[in-house]
């Protein structure tokens, strides 16, 4: 599973604390799911889609095996 | 704002909660750093001295917490964080077979050296372990 995240925030000028802020969630968080470290959950995946204004498939690319 | 002050309160009232844990531990300590003195014990008035000194420092540190919004608002994210949770959860796991694993070493080693009882005791708390874990599984499996 990989993202767009890092590329996202950087495009609407966020830091990654503001994100975090927005999101309820702690700053290593973000960081981690933008190395692609962490596999955030649904409900993540879902809160960072509709911050972004977009839909979760388009933050999040699932590749198959 | 009805949503995130009920939240809020929510999560004093869980370190209210954690202040009344940490009391009675507390108290336990107290009551055993007395039982000590009473039957000359020194290994239980030390372990009453350190169950004490634990939960005054933690009763200190969330009174000092729900007196200060920002850290607690900081602590709520940091408790509960996914990602946290994530790695609590991992943590818990990893040190649950590594607990198995060097009991199991233990056990051989104790019986090996002559030492059968507390090996027993060693084997009792691990068996208890495993046992415990079926029972959670079980219990959580009908849950989710």
């Amino acid at each position: 599973l990989k993202n767009k995240l890092r590329e996202l925030r950087k495009a609407k000028k966020v830091t990654q604390d503001e994100l975090a802020v927005a999101l309820g969630v702690t700053r290593q968080t973000i960081n981690a799911i933008e190395n692609n470290k962490y596999n955030a959950s649904i409900t993540l995946a879902h809160k960072i889609a509709v911050f972004f204004e977009l839909k979760i498939e388009d933050v999040f690319i699932f590749y198959e095996e | 704002v009805i949503l995130f002050m009920k939240k809020k309160r929510e999560f004093k009232d869980i370190l209210k909660m954690r202040i009344i844990t940490y009391a009675v531990t507390l108290i336990i300590g107290v009551i055993l750093i007395i039982m000590g003195v009473y039957q000359s014990d020194e290994v239980l008035s030390s372990f009453g001295t350190t169950l004490v000194l634990i939960s005054a420092i933690m009763c200190i540190r969330i009174i000092s917490i729900m007196f200060n919004k920002e850290f607690m608002d900081k602590m709520k994210i940091s408790e509960t964080d996914e990602r946290n949770l994530f790695i609590s959860e991992k943590s818990a796991n990893l040190a649950f077979k590594i607990y198995g694993l060097t009991g199991a070493v233990c056990i051989i080693v104790l019986y090996a050296t002559g030492k059968p009882e507390t090996a027993n005791i060693i084997a009792y708390s691990v068996c208890f372990l495993m046992i415990l874990k079926i029972l959670c599984y079980e219990i959580l499996k009908r849950r989710y």
